[in-house]
């Protein structure tokens, strides 16, 4: 095997690859990077079983061959090469790098129990905007479960139709829905947290306007310019969250998405550890005001400008639940929408209808 | 067929053999999580974690499996491989970690999965069984033994609340559980006939067709939501030949036994009674109290026993009825902080649950009398007019169907008559409604009349 490339392309791929290694030590391979060279390309693989990529690295290829070394090894060299140009060829089973006058060599792993990954189907699919799908998956990975005790709650629900995906993540506390497009119906698929982050990493690193999603019953295929990563998807059921978005609020608030920013964190400061905010609509008396108090800190009182209508209301939160929302709102002003004690806050962006937020309130 | 070794002890026996035929390290990164998801006529489904391993096994080492199977057991053929449905058993601790003060999201009605509309809340597991229903629970184990063979078509029918979607939803989960690559299908009558119009109208009648065929259980709930529709009792009894023909199972449910269902065509009532046909009656005392005490459970709640046996005494019949008093009852003593006493709970039952029996002889036979345009004194009179007799036998046979009166007692509020008029009376009108379906509508009628 013999074949180079520049440095910046096929540490981008190595860097892509090194993060879907396996750290099982059941099978070293796993741990490896498997580099195959054919044609005209380098094409690299790494797989931890559940989740897997490929990367097509262009390069000028002299001989082929097939080797799988270190991830880890792999990536460090390559960082620390100085030319702009790589030669990587194989000698006696290991993998030699030269480049500007240096050499390195890294032992070669066994590849013959190096997993495939399923080519890709042809056909099927649905083409999707590369960045509307990294947005999406941006817009509501925060709000999924961090542990698959539920591994509906712990995946993020990909809705991938003809005309558009819908993405949606809850935790039970709060709910993220981002529409890119509009779809109704289409292929269902519950891709594990995980996994969803791995994929929002690769679409940042791709190329390439489109890609393509492919789902069957047990994974998810996504394929960008170069490069192609699969995941296992979860079987379960997503709730049928639909119902329980309020459609009608008893109370409505309009305020400039930065003011309740900048309030929601002086609310942090003096809220202590258990980060609460009492919320007081009074559209009666118009006023929208905000308190948060701890024993060893302090009290702070804040109202904002805002447009109100409906009833009055008093109403706690998590600042959490209630901050993350705010960076994946695009328009500058925002409306929340009050359903009455108990009942979930809809937070969505003013003349935005693609992204809605619910949040449960406080029990007390 | 008899197997020798459950699945769990086949499995486990083959990866003894298939770790000496390979080397450690591939053995513990290959077979780790995996499982029979199920067999059938020589073909073992092994379940495996995902779509990379079902690959690799395919590839490398399907003849290693298949030998090891078939050391054991020399009937199996081939081997398929299927991708877990559930998530690895190490992930699935129950524990919760999250701020317990926010309140949280209404999800739990919500899931439905959308590809067989099942509700996964409805399982064995939960489904309380007493005397009164151990005849359709002990129906509904054999179809799930033995699908498509022993009992095809189920029909469970008992009043509203009695617990027979819960009951079908079982069968169809249990089975989605344990047969990993067979299509289930849960659907209401009132769904089936909105989509059979839908795919009319779009002109996709065919796809219809094919789709619901495609099934290996159907369950279909409320099914006496099906009369008066004649296009859709066809689609129905064309679907239920082409399932029951290729041994599928078919399972229904209805408010009334399939021979007093109105407006449903001959060929298919004939059709519903074919296989078995399990009644859920009233649940009798000690199931009431079983079910109060599994619904406690869930709710990690607990009240006193007088208290329990003064809830089952007092709300009878409707299941329903039963979990919104222990909802309440719940509620009320979490609201307050302090238990429940049984004045509460008298209270409570009071102003909840309508009264079946508050209503008097005297004022059935005035509805029914007024309902035939009657004199309501004919009735008790000694009269063998024609206009009169059949309200009179009406009357007797719904005091004795809807408040369970005695046959002589019954007599004796009508004019005092003899009880063996009384039985003679109750037999005929019961004899008539299976032939004459507007008798049997009237019958409907009154007995909305009665109870409003």
């Amino acid at each position: 095997m013999r074949a180079s490339t520049t440095k910046e392309k096929i540490l981008g791929g190595v860097l892509i690859a090194e993060r879907l290694t396996g750290k099982k030590e059941t099978l070293p391979t796993l741990s490896c990077i498997l580099l195959e060279v054919s044609g005209k390309t380098i094409v690299l693989r790494a797989t931890n079983l559940e989740a897997g990529v490929e990367v097509v690295v262009p390069g000028e290829v002299d001989e082929k061959g097939i080797i799988a070394v270190p991830a880890i090894v792999l990536s460090q060299t390559l960082r620390s090469t100085h030319g702009d140009k790589v030669t990587l060829s194989a000698e006696d089973g290991n993998l030699l790098i030269e480049s500007r006058g240096t050499k390195t060599v890294i032992k070669g792993m066994p590849h013959d129990e190096f997993p495939t990954l399923s080519p890709p189907t042809d056909g099927k699919g649905e083409n999707v905007s590369r960045e509307q799908l990294l947005r999406g998956l941006q817009a509501v990975s925060y709000a999924a479960s961090p542990s698959m005790i539920r591994p509906e709650l712990g995946s993020i629900y990909l809705l991938v139709g003809a005309t558009g995906v819908i993405c949606v993540a809850t935790d039970s506390f709060r709910l993220a829905e981002k529409m890119i497009g509009s779809s109704e119906r289409g292929e269902e698929v519950l891709l594990p947290l995980r996994h969803a982050l791995e994929l929002s990493h690769v679409l940042e690193h791709a190329e390439g306007a489109q890609v393509k999603l492919t789902a069957d019953e047990s994974q998810l295929s996504v394929s960008a310019d170069g490069v192609r990563f699969i995941s296992r998807i979860v079987d379960g059921t997503f709730p049928n969250y639909k119902e329980i978005v309020p459609k009608i609020f008893s109370t409505e608030a309009t305020v400039l998405k930065s003011d309740l920013s900048e309030m929601l964190k002086k609310a942090r400061v003096f809220s202590g550890n258990d980060q609460h905010i009492g919320f007081h609509v009074y559209p009666s008396r118009k006023i929208f005001s905000a308190t948060a108090r701890s024993a060893d800190i302090g009290e702070m009182s804040d109202s904002l400008d805002a447009a109100l209508s409906g009833e009055d209301l008093d109403i706690n939160f998590h600042i959490g639940y209630l901050a993350d929302c705010l960076p994946t709102i695009e328009s500058d002003s925002i409306i929340l929408g009050f359903s009455g004690a108990g009942k979930p806050l809809v937070i969505r962006g003013v003349s935005d209808p693609s992204f809605t937020y619910l949040v449960m309130p406080l029990n007390r | 067929m008899s197997f020798p070794l459950s699945n769990r002890e086949l499995w486990q026996n083959a990866l003894v053999q298939i770790e000496l035929g390979t080397s450690e390290a591939s053995f513990r990164t290959w077979f780790k999580n995996t499982d029979i998801a199920g067999r059938s006529s020589g073909v073992v489904q092994v379940a495996v974690p995902s779509k990379i391993v079902k690959e690799w096994l395919v590839e490398k080492h399907n003849k290693l499996v298949l030998k090891a199977l078939r050391g054991l057991d020399a009937s199996i053929r081939s081997v398929e491989y299927v991708v877990h449905r559930a998530p690895a058993a190490a992930e699935r601790r129950p524990a919760r970690v999250q701020a317990p003060e926010n309140a949280s999201l209404d999800l739990d009605n919500l899931y439905i999965d959308k590809r067989d509309n099942l509700n996964p809340r409805y399982t064995f597991e939960t489904f309380v069984v007493g005397p009164f229903n151990q005849l359709a629970h002990a129906a509904a184990k054999a179809v799930i033994e033995r699908p498509g063979l022993a009992y095809n078509p189920l029909f469970v029918y008992g009043a509203t609340g009695r617990g027979k979607t819960h009951l079908i939803q079982a069968v169809g989960n249990r089975f989605k559980k344990t047969h990993a690559s067979k299509k289930v299908l849960y659907v209401t009558s009132e769904r089936f006939s909105v989509d059979y119009l839908n795919a009319v109208r779009a002109g996709r009648a065919n796809s219809f067709k094919d789709q619901y065929r495609a099934y290996d259980i159907l369950v279909m709930d409320d099914v006496q939501f099906i009369a008066n529709t004649e296009k859709t009792q066809e689609e129905l009894f064309h679907l239920f030949n082409t399932l029951y023909d290729n041994n599928k199972q078919i399972v229904f449910s209805s408010d009334k036994h399939p021979a007093m269902l109105s407006g449903l065509e001959e060929r298919l009532r004939g059709r519903f009674s074919a296989g078995m046909i399990a009644e859920i009656p009233e649940p009798d005392m000690e199931s009431r109290i079983a079910i109060i005490k599994a619904k406690l459970d869930q709710h990690g709640f607990s009240i006193p026993e007088d208290i329990i046996l003064y809830i089952a005494e007092n709300v009878r019949g409707n299941i329903r009825e039963l979990e919104g008093i222990l909802n309440m009852i719940v509620c009320r003593s979490q609201l307050k902080g302090k238990g429940v006493t049984q004045a509460d709970v008298r209270a409570l039952i009071k102003h909840n649950i309508k009264p079946n029996r508050g209503i008097s002889v005297e004022e059935v036979v005035r509805r029914i009398a007024s309902y035939y345009e009657v004199n309501e004194k004919s009735i008790y009179e000694k009269t063998r007019k024609k206009e009169v007799v059949k309200p009179r036998q009406v009357i007797m046979y719904m005091l004795r169907e809807e408040f369970s009166v005695s046959y002589p007692s019954i007599g004796e509020k009508l004019g005092g008559r003899d009880h063996t008029t009384v039985i003679h009376s109750c037999e005929k009108i019961k004899e008539e409604i299976k032939s004459n379906t507007s008798l049997e509508q009237e019958i409907d009628h009154l007995r909305t009349l009665i109870h409003s």
